[in-house]
C-alpha cells in the first residue's frame, strides 16, 4: 500500500516565499519607496535646513545633523511601516489570508514573510539615510563594532513597529483608516523626543515623557554608538523597548490573525 | 376631475405653458455636489483625521517642541505658528480633493455626471466648495486651541476678518490645482506621491515654519519668494499689531491669481479628458 504523501507546510519555505512576494509587490508600488528614502532625506534635508540656526545658534548645520539623524532614520522606518500594516489589511479583507489558511500552508508565514520584507525595506531607509547623512557632515567616532549596533538596532525597533501596525491593521480592516491611524501616533512619538531639540529644551511637562518615550530611547542608543560616551545602558534600553513592541505586539497581532483568518463554521 | 390630472401629466404640459427641459443650474447642481462630498468625507474617517486631527497634531507638537529655542530667538511661536499650520490645513485640504477627484473619475462618476442634465463646471466647483467648507472646519478649530496656547490678533477686528478671506483665497487657488492634478494623474497612489511632493518642499523650504533668515544663505532668497512663504507674509501681516499691510497682500494676491489661473486651466483640461 502506497501511502499518499500529504503536502506539509514548511515554516521556514513558506515564509520566505511570501517575503518574495511581499518584496515583488513592494517593487511595483513606487509609494513604499518615495516613503522609505525620499521622505526621511526630505525630512533629514530640509528640517536641519529650516532648524538647525534656530536649535543651536553656534553651531553648524553639519553639527545638526550629527545629533538629527538617528531621528531620521527612525522616522523614515516608522512611516513605511504604516503602508505595509495597510497591505496588510487588503489582504485580510480580499481574502488572501482565508485562502492561504486552506492550503498546506504554514498559516503565519503571511505575517512572518510580511515582516522578513519590510526588515529588508528598513535596511534601504538605514543605508540611504545614513549615506546621505555621512555627506552631509555626521560622523563615527566610536569605532566599527558601534557603528554596526548603530544599524543594526533601528531594524529591531522598525521589526516592533511592524508588529504594531499589523496589530492595528487586525483591528482596523479599512486600509485607509489603518494609515490614518498609525500616522498622527507616529507623529507624536517622533516629535515628543529629544530627537530634534535637547531634552533641556523641551517643556518641564514633556521631559518625562521624552525620557521614556521609545523613539528617544533608540536615539540616545544611536547616538552613543555613534559618538561614543557610555553605550551600555542606553543600548540595553534600546534592546529592552524593541523586545517589549516585538513581543507584546506580536503575541496580539498573531492571536487577532489567528481568529480573524479562522475559517467561519 | 382628479382621475384627469394624471393623464393630463402623461400627455405633456398643457397647452402654452412653456416645455421645461431638465436644465443645468448651475448653483443648484454645485450646492449638491459639494453635498455629497461633505457626506462622504463625514462618513470616512481618513477625512475627518486629516481635517481636524492631523492640523491639531502638528499645531500641538510644533509649538511644544520649538517654542523654548524660538522664544531665545526672540520669538513668541504661537503667534508665528499659527499661520504656519493654517497653510499646511490648506495642504492637507488640497491633498484630499486630489484624491477626491481621482476618485471621481476613476469611478465613472464623472461620465455619468456628464451624461446628465448638469452643468459641466458643477462637479469640480462642486468639490471645491466642499473643500473650502472643510478647510472653514479646520480652520475654526485651529483658531480655538490657538487661541487657548496664547495666539491673538493684535491688529483688531478688520484684521482679523481678512485672515480667513486671505486663507480661502489660498484655499481656493491650491484646492483647484490639487483637482486639475487629480483629474490629470488618476491613479489614487501616484496623486498620494506627486501631492507629497509638492507640499513637503513648499510647506518646509518656506518661512512658515521658520523665519527665513535660520536658512542658509544660499537658500534664502528663494526661502523669501516663493509662494508659500509670500501667504504666510499676508496672514502675519493680518494678525501682527502694525504692519504694512498694502505690500504683503498684493504680492500674496498675485501669487494666488496666478495659481488659481493655472489650477482653472489645469482641471478644465483636465475634466474634459476621456477615461
Amino acid at each position: 500500500m502506497n501511502q499518499v504523501a500529504l503536502p506539509r507546510p514548511a515554516p521556514v519555505g513558506d515564509s520566505l516565499a511570501m517575503a518574495g512576494r511581499a518584496l515583488k509587490l513592494m517593487m511595483r508600488d513606487p509609494i513604499t519607496f518615495v516613503l522609505s528614502t525620499f521622505f526621511p532625506l526630505i525630512l533629514l534635508l530640509l528640517m536641519t535646513a529650516s532648524f538647525a540656526k534656530i536649535v543651536n545658534p553656534a553651531g553648524g548645520y553639519d553639527d545638526y545633523v550629527d545629533v538629527s539623524l538617528p531621528l531620521f532614520v527612525l522616522m523614515g522606518i516608522a512611516f513605511a511601516s504604516p503602508v505595509t500594516a495597510a497591505a496588510a489589511a487588503a489582504d485580510l479583507r480580499d481574502g488572501f489570508d482565508a485562502r492561504i489558511r486552506a492550503m498546506p500552508v504554514s498559516s503565519l508565514a503571511p505575517l512572518a514573510g510580511r515582516l522578513v520584507a519590510d526588515t529588508a525595506r528598513s535596511a534601504l531607509t538605514v543605508v540611504v539615510v545614513v549615506a546621505v547623512g555621512v555627506g552631509l557632515g555626521f560622523r563615527f567616532t566610536a569605532g566599527f563594532w558601534a557603528a554596526v549596533g548603530f544599524l543594526v538596532l533601528p531594524l529591531l525597533f522598525g521589526l516592533g513597529l511592524g508588529f504594531l501596525g499589523l496589530l492595528v491593521a487586525m483591528r482596523a480592516r479599512d486600509t485607509e483608516t489603518v494609515v490614518a491611524m498609525l500616522n498622527p501616533l507616529l507623529l507624536v512619538g517622533s516629535f515628543l523626543s529629544t530627537g530634534l531639540v535637547p531634552k533641556t529644551d523641551l517643556p518641564g511637562w514633556v521631559q518625562p515623557i521624552a525620557r521614556v518615550n521609545p523613539f528617544s530611547v533608540l536615539i540616545e542608543a544611536m547616538r552613543a554608538l555613534a559618538h561614543g560616551g557610555a553605550t551600555t545602558r542606553p543600548v540595553l534600553e534600546a534592546l529592552a523597548w524593541s523586545a517589549v513592541l516585538i513581543v507584546g505586539c506580536g503575541v496580539l497581532a498573531v492571536r487577532g490573525y489567528r481568529s480573524g483568518t479562522r475559517p467561519v463554521a | 376631475m382628479t382621475a384627469a390630472a394624471p393623464a393630463a401629466t402623461l400627455a405633456g404640459p398643457p397647452p402654452g405653458a412653456a416645455v421645461t427641459d431638465p436644465r443645468p443650474a448651475l448653483a443648484t447642481d454645485v450646492a449638491v455636489l459639494a453635498g455629497r462630498h461633505l457626506r462622504l468625507m463625514s462618513r470616512r474617517p481618513a477625512s475627518i483625521i486629516s481635517a481636524i486631527v492631523l492640523p491639531l497634531v502638528f499645531a500641538l507638537l510644533f509649538f511644544t517642541v520649538f517654542s523654548r529655542v524660538m522664544r531665545r530667538s526672540g520669538i513668541d511661536y504661537i503667534d508665528y505658528l499659527l499661520p504656519a499650520v493654517v497653510i499646511q490645513t490648506v495642504f492637507f485640504t488640497g491633498m484630499s480633493a486630489a484624491i477626491l477627484a481621482a476618485e471621481d473619475a476613476l469611478s465613472g462618476t464623472l461620465r455619468r455626471l456628464r451624461a446628465m442634465s448638469v452643468s459641466r463646471s458643477a462637479p469640480a466647483l462642486g468639490l471645491l466648495a466642499a473643500e473650502l467648507v472643510r478647510s472653514v472646519v479646520s480652520l475654526g478649530v485651529l483658531l480655538a486651541v490657538g487661541a487657548a496656547l496664547g495666539f491673538r490678533f493684535h491688529g483688531g477686528p478688520w484684521k482679523a476678518l481678512g485672515f480667513p478671506v486671505v486663507m480661502l483665497a489660498f484655499g481656493a487657488a491650491l484646492v483647484t490645482c490639487h483637482i486639475a492634478l487629480g483629474l490629470a494623474i488618476r491613479r489614487l497612489e501616484a496623486v498620494t506621491t506627486a501631492t507629497n511632493l509638492i507640499y513637503f518642499p513648499f510647506m518646509l523650504l518656506s518661512s512658515a515654519f521658520t523665519p527665513a533668515s535660520a536658512f542658509p544663505s544660499w537658500l534664502r532668497p528663494l526661502v523669501e519668494q516663493q509662494p508659500v512663504s509670500r501667504v504666510a507674509d499676508a496672514l502675519r501681516a493680518l494678525t501682527a499689531q502694525d504692519a504694512a499691510l498694502a505690500r504683503p497682500l498684493l504680492i500674496a494676491g498675485a501669487w494666488l491669481l496666478g495659481l488659481l489661473l493655472l489650477g482653472v486651466v489645469g482641471a478644465t483640461r483636465a475634466i474634459g479628458r476621456p477615461s
